[in-house]
């Protein structure tokens, strides 16, 4: 399943998202359930997993520490060309 | 192993960019992302092997005697072709090879694994190589390999982490209880596999609610948790554990009572609570359940652990070993307190036996005769 979410106001953008068929279902499932657009629900369930990530302490920390001491790598990087 | 989503890709980006995750997330090129991820997982669906490796320098456990995830070179290749696969797919434009390169190491650090990567020149090569495709993941592996020790990550559960993939369609999930005395107390990843596998079975028979005895074959099968492995350690085999079950409730019918609200149900969260602040733990692991267990006012899995030679204080005993920590307040050995404790301790302690009181009562449980007296 190809699904676009609709982007209605300027914060949101334009996201394509192929999702197994599984999953496809049961987006569309809860999103018929809550009367929402499947759009509205992908968008909601994934910003709260970055929400929860960005909370969880131990992943944090081990991501500081990782750029902390691999900082002249990252800066060596720095200049990739996109 | 544990492994990346789209979540962790969009925190670890906006930490590189020095921008919120929200922002790296409208950034985000979602299908990259997934193309992304989905050619690690081509790697992840190999052996899940756990120990050390056949050799190498990089081979052993952290510090404290726990193996990190799977084998280094297992670690080493996943992480090359998550850098590989990040750096083919961009999914973050700007700066791609720094946004590969930190979730390259994320995923090496989240998995007990840390990467010395002086100097970053020699380092560098190997990325170019792996982004033009003249170095394969496999040849980018065998250069890191050597480079990978443990990192000793602490003798607790996984933190409770889910996957974009399956969950994130579902209603958030109750991650952890949340009481007005504790606050909120995460659960860990197998805590949480462990109330999902006694709900499951709880329902296939027909209650309402999973009680000790789909606790008890719940907790062990989780084969990472700390109740799995103490279980292990105490020589207690799955298989034992249900054939023990199964004997005890067969002679109780019905072996739970079933209904809204079961007041023994009921029990089991609030007494791993109970367990989790005893020990001064910020979160519930399998270990705090397989305690709750003893207290939860109904004696299957008690009667069940019994016969196979673990009652309640072998069962602690193995966990304080295992973690390598001191016990609960409530169960430190009298001989190794002072024969006169001072006031100030006395104070203490009286604070908190009242508050575990106050805990208990929190989820209509009156601390038993024993409590009182101890308090």
């Amino acid at each position: 399943m190809t699904e676009a979410l609709e982007s209605g106001s300027a914060r949101t953008k334009n996201m394509v998202l192929r999702l197994d068929p599984v999953l496809a279902e049961r987006l569309a499932a809860v999103a018929e359930v809550e009367g929402r657009t499947v759009s509205d629900v992908a968008r909601e369930a994934i910003a709260a997993l970055v929400e929860a990530r960005r909370k969880d302490q131990r992943f944090r920390r081990l991501l500081e520490d990782n750029l902390a001491r691999h900082q002249r790598l990252l800066e060596l990087l720095r200049d990739d060309q996109p | 192993m544990i492994t990346l989503d789209v979540a962790d890709l969009a925190v670890i980006a906006g930490h590189v960019l020095g921008i919120s995750p929200g922002a790296a997330l409208d950034r985000l090129d979602l299908a990259a992302a997934q193309a992304a991820l989905a050619e690690t997982e081509v790697v992840e669906t190999g052996p899940a092997e756990t120990g050390p490796a056949d050799g190498g320098p990089a081979d052993g456990g952290p510090a404290d005697g726990r193996p990190a995830d799977g084998r280094p070179a297992d670690a080493a290749l996943a992480a090359t072709v998550l850098i590989r696969a990040l750096l083919r797919h961009r999914p973050f434009p700007d700066r791609s090879q720094q946004v590969a390169v930190a979730a390259g190491l994320q995923f090496l650090a989240l998995n007990g694994w840390q990467a010395d990567l002086d100097p970053p020149g020699a380092t560098v090569m190997v990325i170019e190589g792996l982004a033009s495709g003249q170095l394969s993941p496999a040849d980018a592996a065998a250069w890191l390999l050597p480079r990978l020790s443990s990192s000793a990550p602490p003798a607790r559960e996984k933190p409770m982490r889910t996957r974009l993939r399956l969950r994130a369609l579902d209603p958030p999930p109750r991650a952890g209880i949340h009481t007005p005395v504790t606050g909120f107390l995460p659960f860990t990843d197998d805590a949480h596999d462990a109330v999902v596998f006694a709900r499951e079975e709880a329902s296939r028979l027909g209650l309402d609610h999973p009680g000790p005895e789909q606790f008890l074959p719940a907790l062990i099968a989780t084969g990472d948790g700390v109740a799995a492995q103490v279980l292990r350690r105490l020589g207690i085999s799955p298989e034992a554990v249900r054939q023990r079950v199964a004997q005890i409730t067969g002679q109780h019918q019905p072996p739970y009572p079933s209904g809204p609200g079961t007041p023994l149900a009921m029990r089991v969260m609030p007494r791993a609570v109970g367990e989790a602040v005893a020990h001064g733990h910020d979160y519930i692991g399998t270990e705090h359940i397989l305690l709750a267990l003893f207290r939860a006012g109904d004696d299957t899995a008690a009667q069940a652990l019994a016969s196979l030679g673990a009652g309640e204080r072998e069962v602690r005993d193995a966990i304080t070993a295992l973690r390598g920590e001191p016990g609960p307040i409530r169960h430190a050995p009298r001989r190794a307190r002072k024969p006169v404790p001072r006031d100030d301790e006395i104070r203490r302690l009286r604070r908190e036996v009242a508050r575990l009181c106050d805990l208990l009562r929190e989820h209509g449980i009156e601390p038993g005769e024993g409590d009182r007296k101890s308090a």
